[in-house]
């Protein structure tokens, strides 16, 4: 049982070419704490390498939302344009990346620099989650204050902001992989 | 009872792994037992599986065909230069290493 819980941890394309003798050695080995921990470090390894890059772009983004929204709400921190201006570049050179690979289009870059956005933003969902539940309070975050009795005029601007947002940054930096994908194409 | 894996050269993962298909095919149980026998160092399943990943990636090793759930795997000829090289590479160093250490 356990040892198919295991397997189950790599991802798909990685248990199609080498699961079954991966299962083979995980039966003949002697399944110690340490063996047990030694799978699961490989497993999100193999995880991490097979992700998408909007994924991996979205949760680094994401835990660097988190670590704002935490330092800023402390007070350890004041909200600066360049943190803003750090993560648009994070994700319009997600875009780039992804339209400028080997298999990405337009439309796949622009998908990306939207999913990685909505994943990066989830902190601040889960903030408006809050606020519109029946016994929330008034909080302090990322330097303003958002309150249940203007939660959905804050919701609504912040959704409006971050979709035509996300749309511009999405275009531009679909553009700029479409340009260097071209570029690319010529000197080839 | 075979030593955890260890840093430095010669716990290399991929090192033993080439080292361990350097006299002939084997499948991924055969080669964590044949280094827990020459290097006397323990390969998590883990470790092992992640260090032939990344060498069938390279074109180091090669499958074989399947024998029931095992397969084999053996050295490509890329594998073997590169191979030969870090041994080399290991033995000028340890030489030179043990050279200085008695004259120290």
């Amino acid at each position: 049982m356990i040892r198919k819980v295991l397997l189950r941890l790599y991802p798909a394309a990685w248990r199609k070419e080498y699961g079954e003798e991966f299962a083979d050695v995980l039966v003949s080995s002697r399944l110690t704490v340490r063996a047990v921990a030694n799978v699961l470090w490989s497993a999100a390894c193999q995880r991490l390498r097979h992700a998408p890059l909007w994924l991996l772009s979205g949760v680094s983004l994401f835990l660097f939302e988190l670590m704002q929204l935490l330092l800023q709400s402390f007070g350890l921190l004041s909200p600066h344009t360049w943190l803003f201006a750090f993560e648009s570049l994070a994700l319009a050179g997600t875009g780039l990346s992804i339209t400028a690979g080997r298999d990405g289009s337009f439309a796949s870059g622009l998908a990306g620099i939207i999913k990685a956005g909505l994943v990066s933003q989830i902190p601040d969902f889960v903030v408006f989650a809050y606020l519109f539940t029946p016994t929330a309070v008034s909080i302090p975050v990322m330097g303003r204050h958002f309150s249940p009795a203007s939660r959905l005029e804050e919701a609504g601007i912040e959704f409006v902001v971050v979709a035509v947002y996300a749309a511009l940054l999405g275009c531009c930096g679909a553009s700029c992989g479409s340009i260097v994908k071209r570029l690319r194409g010529r000197r080839a | 009872m075979a030593r955890k894996l260890s840093s430095g050269p010669a716990g290399d993962p991929e090192l033993l792994i080439l080292s361990s298909l350097a006299d002939g095919p084997k499948h991924g149980y055969a080669i964590m037992q044949d280094i827990a026998t020459f290097a006397d160092i323990e390969l998590g399943p883990g470790t092992l599986y992640t260090a032939i990943t990344r060498l069938v990636e390279n074109g180091w090793i090669e499958p074989q065909r399947a024998a029931g759930r095992q397969r084999p795997y053996q050295l490509t000829a890329k594998g073997l230069e590169h191979l030969q090289a870090q041994l080399e590479r290991m033995r000028r160093l340890s030489s030179i290493g043990l050279r200085r250490l008695r004259l120290a």
